[in-house]
């Protein structure tokens, strides 16, 4: 991995990973409503820890660790006072790209209707595996734990990805 | 583990597919992200974010609020702190006046202090007064005793024994007299006079001689008119009748006129104060008539009231020895008998007192410890002293220093002249001795009398206030050094004219000032 010798500035690491940390945050089951908020919490949260950032890792899994834990708590805030009430479509509408807007939301929640019935532990190796195209390695240094276990968890997530999605084939047919 | 070495199963075909499908499911648009920027770069300002964190608040936000919190905590403390010493003071204010059975005086300390316990008590002491006057149940007077043990710790109060219909306990002269010494103090009298007037008072009540009563009530009435103790030594002074005349012509036919002619001249000279010529005639007359018994008791009159004015012991011995060859010539019918009696009687008893006193203060001397203290007094300086139970104090060379007792445990010992001599008080169960070192003399004083138009304005001598308002009258003078000093008033804040007054030795003029309004 390039080790970078220039150091971390807060735009730049934005403008290279806010969009993949949106998107794992939107997968990870924070609410629609809150991953602006979340977003911000997990650059808010890079800042203050920049000078503490050691590079043993990329950017890229330091953040991706970083989203793991806000949206670990964003999921506990939701159980505890319930999922924050979406705007309203007609206000939330953007003109012409309305039908976007409508799609995007669509795929979202189907993909959070397959992903919320596994564990949370199995839910963050599969959204950061097979939708992020993340190394075993990297999500283990994301997350904190031994390769073995993201392996273990993977295999676990996979299989009743299997279960599930097979069902839902089924349903659909 | 074999599963975890060899590593997860492949996607199934369902799930890589759905996966292909959500590939950008999640994805932020452009406007999302560029919003997330702006709030982003709002949030990293400086000011925004503290190195501590960004939930606190901004350095100069949080020194405002900590000022804040320790001023209103201060406060609080503060507050509490008031408090608590008014509700202290309250209480022991209430205590002093609850064993004198001033109820009055407990209500208004009470009422002073704002917290609930004061407000408790003062309630009580109201159900107290209403008891004082009417009639209360059982278990009112059992809670009036209750408050009772709390204020008079835990000894019995007068109040107790009024709230069981209990007689009162006498109240003897001696404690009547003490009681009046702060009634007359607050009436403005010199503290001197007070203290001559309550310590004759004391004396004329103790005293076995009629005559020297009548005496020292008859001063304690002038020193002390219109007052509660000139009119208990009034009271006394009926008490003790008439006094019978030594002096007196004697309407007796058988009395020689030689002896009549020379007991006139005797007398005349005594009123004009000429002793050695009233002496003179009498000792005449004795040389002609010596059991005459109306030189007899002429010429120890006559011994006496010299004896009285220059306090010589021989011209007491002499009149008390002439006293007694008086009875023993007169004739029994002689109306002058019991007067002569009571006095040599009054005489004998204060003898035996002074001798026990002698006796006391000897003893005193011999078991007093050595002395622990030194008092250093100028000639005519005063110093008061307080001692608790005190039972009786004693002064070595009275010449040196005189001690006058002020109130039950309080004393003042005076400088006479310079020297030194040693002081012993017994007082709770044990002695204390002092060194009384009396130098020199003091500046000589001259006192002030002060006014000012308009009153109550505040005497302000050579730039500081004495503390002392207009008038300043001459029962009690504003005693400074003689020599030159500044004068000033100040009323509402503002000042009269400086004065630049000459204060003499003694009685000075009335010194006054002008303040404009």
């Amino acid at each position: 991995m390039p080790m970078r010798t220039q150091p971390l500035d807060l735009t730049t690491l934005y403008e290279e990973h806010a969009r993949q940390v949106w998107r794992c945050l939107a997968r990870l089951g924070v609410p629609p409503a809150s991953v602006e908020d979340a977003v911000q919490e997990v650059f808010l949260t890079a800042h203050q820890r920049l000078r503490d950032f050691e590079a043993r890792s990329s950017p890229s899994t330091w953040l991706i660790g970083i989203a793991v834990k806000v949206a670990a708590n964003a999921r506990r805030a939701v159980a505890r006072r319930g999922p924050l009430q979406p705007v309203p479509d007609t206000l939330a509408a953007r003109g012409a790209r309305a039908d976007d807007e409508l799609e995007r939301r669509r795929k979202l929640f189907e993909l959070e209707r397959v992903l919320s019935l596994l564990p949370d532990e199995q839910r963050e190796v599969v959204v950061l595996c097979d939708l992020e195209q993340l190394s075993a390695v990297e999500v283990s240094e994301a997350i904190k734990v031994n390769v073995n276990t993201v392996y273990s968890r993977l295999r676990l997530a996979r299989t009743a990805l299997k279960v599930v999605l097979g069902g839902a084939v089924k349903e659909q047919s | 583990m074999s599963d975890e070495t060899e590593g997860p199963p492949p996607l199934s075909a369902q799930a890589h597919e759905f996966f292909e499908g959500h590939a950008k499911t999640g994805e932020p648009t452009q406007a999302e992200l560029g919003r997330a920027l702006l709030r982003l770069h709002g949030s990293t300002r400086p000011s925004a974010l503290s190195s501590a964190g960004r939930r606190f608040l901004p350095p100069e936000v949080m020194a405002v609020a900590a000022v804040l919190v320790l001023s209103v905590v201060g406060a609080l403390i503060g507050w509490r702190v008031r408090t608590a010493n008014a509700q202290t003071q309250a209480l022991s204010v209430a205590k002093a006046a609850w064993v004198k059975g001033d109820l009055d005086a407990v209500s208004a300390a009470f009422e002073a202090c704002s917290t609930p316990e004061c407000a408790r008590l003062a309630a009580a002491v109201k159900r107290a007064k209403v008891a004082d006057v009417g009639s209360i149940d059982e278990a009112e007077t059992g809670s009036l005793l209750a408050l009772d043990r709390e204020l008079s710790g835990g000894e019995r109060s007068v109040i107790a024994d009024r709230l069981e219909k209990k007689p009162l306990p006498v109240e003897t002269d001696r404690e009547f007299a003490l009681r009046q010494l702060p009634v007359l103090n607050e009436a403005g009298l010199s503290t001197y006079v007070v203290n001559v007037a309550v310590r004759d008072f004391i004396r004329a009540a103790e005293t076995k001689s009629p005559r020297e009563a009548r005496f020292l009530f008859s001063g304690v009435v002038q020193l002390v008119p219109d007052s509660e103790l000139a009119r208990a030594a009034q009271k006394k002074l009926a008490g003790l009748g008439e006094p019978v005349q030594m002096s007196a012509p004697v309407a007796d036919s058988t009395i020689p006129p030689e002896v009549a002619a020379l007991v006139e001249q005797a007398r005349a000279a005594k009123k004009e104060l000429r002793f050695d010529e009233a002496i003179r005639a009498l000792n005449q007359c004795l040389a002609q008539f010596p059991d005459q018994p109306d030189c007899v008791v002429m010429l120890a009159s006559t011994f006496a009231t010299q004896g009285g004015r220059t306090n010589d012991p021989a011209d007491n011995a002499r009149a008390m020895a002439l006293y007694g060859r008086f009875l023993r010539v007169a004739p029994p019918t002689d109306k002058r008998i019991s007067r002569v009696q009571e006095i040599l009687e009054g005489t004998k008893a204060e003898a035996r007192l002074d001798k026990l006193d002698e006796e006391a203060a000897a003893q005193m001397f011999k078991t007093a410890p050595a002395p622990s203290q030194v008092i250093r007094l100028k000639a005519g300086e005063r110093r008061a002293l307080t001692i608790k139970d005190l039972e009786r104090v004693s002064i070595g060379d009275a010449a040196i220093a005189d001690i006058i007792a002020s109130g039950a445990d309080d004393f003042e010992v005076v400088g006479v002249k310079a020297g030194s001599t040693t002081m012993v008080a017994a007082h709770d169960g044990r002695q204390t001795t002092w060194r009384v070192t009396v130098s020199g003399s003091l500046p000589h004083m001259g006192e002030l009398k002060i006014a000012s138009n308009p009153t109550n304005a505040m005497v302000i001598v050579d730039g500081t206030p004495t503390g002392r308002r207009t008038p300043v009258l001459p029962t009690q003078p504003l005693v400074l050094p003689v020599g030159k000093h500044t004068l000033q008033f100040e009323l509402n804040g503002k000042r009269s004219p400086l004065q630049r007054i000459d204060v003499v030795e003694g009685s000075n003029p009335v010194f006054k000032g002008e303040i404009s309004q």
